[in-house]
């Protein structure tokens, strides 16, 4: 086995992962920057699946914007029409895009445009709508499509307007910043959230004529604490997608879950998916419910630990222990290990309580069959029931057999 | 069915703790539903979805917890009611993390964090199985590192690859199958704790090192360092790099000033290159090639021993340390020994003429072939014979003189080694104490690091229960194999052993000589 080709090539494919600068430069509707996208194509998280094995929030999420798209009238047409064969379903990850937990993007939803300004590849994701009854959960009615309505013709021109006015927004300083005020970047956003408002809201104003739709959009925005979870998904895909297509490299450029399997793809591997049965989620439960109400893990926010933030750097954030159980001694305990499976440290991105140690990044396929030790994080866990939402939240830990089998392809790819 | 309610006033415990003592309370035998939780409006319209809202007994605000369980009778309710108030009141340790420190740094899974949370250490000890050996160990000697190989069932191929990185990069293999060492005063493996001094060691036998260094350390002496070199480094294939590199570092270091070379005999070309170098080395060098042409080495070097225990007594008196008990007091101390020994041997019956020795150390069951070869051949068998003695037919039935090495490794495939569990020469103690030819057993006792706590008790328990059971029980000789600094204590184990009826042998030398005079003796 010639590691030496092995541990370069993983040198060169995590070198451009670190150096990539994604910046937020607009926001459009999805069919015009997504590539592939088409009236009738919905995408979903990751990894590719047919709309027969979808789980039931997924579905709830398509048949909301099969409606919104106004293909549809109501949920029955809707669910007739996913299951017809008339529409296209794909991965986001597949098109540069990314979403969360269901990851539902159709053609009129706007999505935020993000450039890596250092190797010109682009990333998209969809608007978050905040909490309660929403369509990532597989929220349908009345209440869910009028925000969404309100997103396509409202929240996404406005903000739109406000990011050219700013030039663009540069988001590896916030996340920079955020790593050292207790965000994970994963489950907390806090943080990042309040200081990307903080710094827009002037040029939102600046921009938007409409004043009362500028008060509106700046409620919206600063009262939801993941308003940047949908900014750094996608700034975070677009530096994994830096790292992939390296000949030799075992490191993994993705990590999703869609809510029935979980997905990975390595670099060396370029449009390959390596898929096993989603594991349960090891959570705690909101007061009445319990395993059996659970959806299995579900979204293509695992993208963050893919570039070591999240699970890869929870010592940096003690309080998500408040959302997911344990005590911050643990999260350290995990957080440590994750640094047995990677290539490097970035050092554009510190855990103070490691010494400013770089968060641990560039997993790779081989340390991971080698050690046993599997990415893990964070995330909630969704009622199975489409529409109810958040049930708890606890980790999730990524299946050895996915690395297993990526394993093998490398080996028979590069006939070692 | 019965429902209990609690609350406790203007008490706060985050949604996450609460959630979870709900759920340890839930599963308790005989709960049927359980809910902790802080009154506000929300929740308190949960505990109505639950079944558990008893309006009778809430009367709490956003302040309090509600503690609210529904079980099958009153007392099961009560007991969960008490295990939840324990939690809220921390009463109940709920984590335990368990981690293990060593020397104040965390375990780690790899050796890529291992050399990153520690980058000072200059020494890898490894013990991964065999055939994986070699891919830990080269990593080790890329980062420029040296290596304590204690792993056994390396592939021979693989033992010279990696000699040679090693030779290339000026660094040290110590092993494969290296299981003692003493670095800096340090044991590393199976080692005694030994006095700190001048003499250092290169050896390509573990317990041939420990016999070494304890009477080093009994004749008044000390080590500076004992490295080993595995026991296929002095081979054709493998050429002594390790011990060659062992000499080097013994005469370049500033403690040392006496260095002694222990060995089987090697290849013939190698033990060439051993004794040349040997002969240019600045400081003086003992050769002890157990079994070797010990004419041959005499020739071609100044000072060469013929067992363990004149090598030791050689090294003392070039480093010039003066010690009670030289050379010329060893016939005298096996006279004084056998005298004792009249009255037991006067005992024993006519039927009773052969020697049993069951060794946990490989080497000195080897050295004490050497020193029963002359007198015993025709009947003296082993499981590890040297050239010219018979090799054991049966391990379950001796016959006429046997020597045995229960370290042996077909005797201990899926078996812990007899140094660390006693329990398979303890076994074979009786079973020849219960043969009726047999007149001697030979017995060495191996204390310090590694070795089982208990063996010095569990053996003299044994001895002397043996030695009550029948007036014609054999001589039980035992050597031990250690200092008063080792955690059993040599004086301390030798006065049980002496107790419990048995002769001790301050070598394994003097023990085999014994031995041997007694056969002679008897026979």
């Amino acid at each position: 086995m010639d590691l030496e080709k092995i541990k370069a090539a993983n040198k060169k494919a995590v070198k451009a992962m670190m150096e990539a600068e994604p910046v937020l430069v607009g926001v459009k509707p999805a069919s015009e920057v997504i590539p592939g996208m088409t009236k009738k194509t919905i995408l979903h998280a990751a990894p590719p699946i047919d709309w027969k094995r979808m789980c039931r929030p997924m579905k709830g999420a398509v048949a909301g914007a099969l409606m919104l798209e106004g293909l549809a009238k109501n949920e029955t047409e809707a669910f007739e029409l996913a299951a017809s064969g008339e529409i296209t379903f794909d991965a986001c990850h597949n098109h540069s895009s990314v979403g969360p937990m269901a990851g539902v993007i159709s053609s009129s939803m706007p999505v935020f445009v993000i450039k890596n300004t250092k190797h010109n590849n682009m990333g998209y994701c969809c608007m978050n709508e905040g909490r309660g009854k929403v369509l990532r959960y597989g929220g349908l009615g009345k209440e869910v499509l009028d925000r969404l309505k309100w997103i396509n013709e409202v929240l996404g021109p406005a903000l739109d307007k406000g990011i050219r006015e700013a030039g663009s927004i540069n988001v590896k300083t916030i996340l920079s910043e955020a790593l050292h005020m207790g965000d994970d970047l994963h489950n907390r956003y806090k943080a990042a959230s309040a200081l990307f408002v903080s710094r827009f809201i002037p040029h939102l104003f600046s921009a938007v004529e409409d004043k009362k739709i500028a008060k509106e959009v700046s409620i919206f925005i600063a009262s939801n604490d993941y308003t940047f979870l949908n900014i750094a998904m996608p700034a975070m895909k677009t530096m994994a997608d830096a790292g992939s297509n390296v000949d030799y490299s075992t490191v993994v450029t993705a990590m999703a879950r869609n809510g029935t399997d979980f997905g990975i793809q390595v670099s060396g591997l370029p449009g390959q998916w390596f898929t096993a049965p989603a594991p349960e989620v090891k959570a705690l439960y909101f007061p009445g419910y319990g395993l059996e109400d659970a959806n299995p893990d579900m979204g293509d926010s695992s993208i963050t630990e893919t570039v070591g933030f999240g699970g890869f750097a929870t010592a940096a954030s003690p309080v998500v222990v408040q959302f997911v159980g344990g005590t911050p001694e643990e999260e350290a305990e995990q957080n440590r290990l994750m640094y047995e499976i990677v290539v490097e440290e970035n050092p554009a991105f510190t855990i103070p309580v490691f010494n400013f140690r770089g968060i641990p990044t560039g997993i790779d396929i081989l340390k991971v069959v080698e050690t046993n030790i599997c990415p893990f994080g964070h995330t909630g866990v969704a009622h199975k029931i489409e529409g109810i939402g958040q049930i708890g939240a606890g980790k999730w830990t990524a299946p050895i057999e996915l690395f297993k089998k990526a394993v093998i392809a490398f080996s028979e790819k590069y006939m070692i | 069915m019965v429902l209990v309610t609690e609350i406790k006033k203007n008490l706060y415990k985050d949604s996450i703790q609460l959630m979870r003592i709900s759920q340890s309370i839930k599963s308790l035998g005989g709960v049927v539903e359980a809910a902790v939780i802080m009154a506000t409006e929300t929740n308190i319209s949960y505990l109505l979805d639950l079944g558990l809202y008893d309006e009778n007994k809430i009367q709490a605000d956003n302040n309090d917890i509600i503690i609210a369980v529904k079980a099958e009778n009153r007392d099961i309710a009560e007991e969960a009611l008490r295990h939840a108030e324990d939690e809220l009141l921390g009463r109940v340790k709920a984590f335990d993390s368990g981690k293990k420190l060593t020397g104040g740094y965390p375990e780690v899974n790899t050796f890529q964090e291992a050399l990153r949370i520690a980058p000072e250490a200059d020494l890898v000890f490894i013990s991964v199985p065999g055939k994986h050996a070699a891919l830990v160990t080269k990593r080790a000697l890329e980062a420029g590192r040296n290596v304590m190989l204690f792993s056994d069932n390396v592939p021979l191929e693989d033992e010279v690859e990696l000699k040679r990185e090693a030779q290339k990069r000026g660094l040290l293999v110590m092993g494969p199958d290296c299981g003692t060492a003493i670095i800096d005063g340090k044991g590393y493996g199976f080692a005694n704790k030994v006095r700190k001094g001048t003499i250092g060691i290169a050896g390509a036998s573990g317990t041939g090192i420990q016999e070494l260094s304890v009477l080093i350390d009994r004749f008044g002496g000390g080590i500076s360092h004992a490295l080993g070199t595995g026991s296929r480094d002095l081979r054709r294939e493998v050429g002594g790099i390790s011990m060659l590199r062992c000499v080097d570092l013994l005469e370049k270091d500033d403690s040392t000033e006496v260095i002694i070379v222990i060995s089987k005999p090697p290849d013939p070309i190698v033990e060439d290159l051993i004794i040349q170098r040997i002969n240019r080395c600045q400081k003086p060098v003992v050769i002890n090639i157990l079994g070797g042409d010990i004419l041959k080495l005499q020739k071609n070097c100044r000072n060469t021993a013929a067992t363990l225990e004149e090598a030791a007594y050689l090294a003392i008196k070039l480093s010039g340390i003066k010690t009670a008990g030289e050379e010329e007091g060893k016939n005298e101390k096996i006279k004084n020994l056998l005298a004792d020994l009249k009255l037991q041997l006067s005992l024993l019956g006519p039927e009773q003429k052969y020697l049993r020795g069951l060794f946990t150390g490989g080497t000195l069951a080897y050295e004490a072939q050497l020193i029963l070869k002359n007198g015993t051949e025709d009947s003296l068998f082993s499981n590890i014979p040297l050239p010219g003695i018979k090799p054991v037919k049966d391990l379950r039935r001796s016959e006429g003189h046997t020597i045995l090495d229960l370290g042996d490794d077909l005797l201990t495939q899926g078996r812990p080694h007899p140094i660390i569990d006693p329990e398979i020469r303890h076994r074979f103690i009786r079973k020849e104490s219960g043969d009726p030819s047999v007149a001697v057993i030979m017995l060495d006792l191996i204390l310090g690091y590694g070795s089982n706590k208990t063996a010095v008790d569990d053996l003299s328990r044994l001895i002397k229960s043996l030695k009550g059971e029948k007036r014609k029980s054999p001589v039980f000789l035992v050597h031990v194999c250690g200092t008063e600094r080792d955690a059993q204590n040599l004086s301390a184990s030798e006065k049980l052993l002496v107790d419990a009826g048995a002769v001790v042998c301050e070598s394994n030398a003097l023990m085999a000589m014994l031995a041997l005079k007694i056969i002679n003796w008897i026979g």
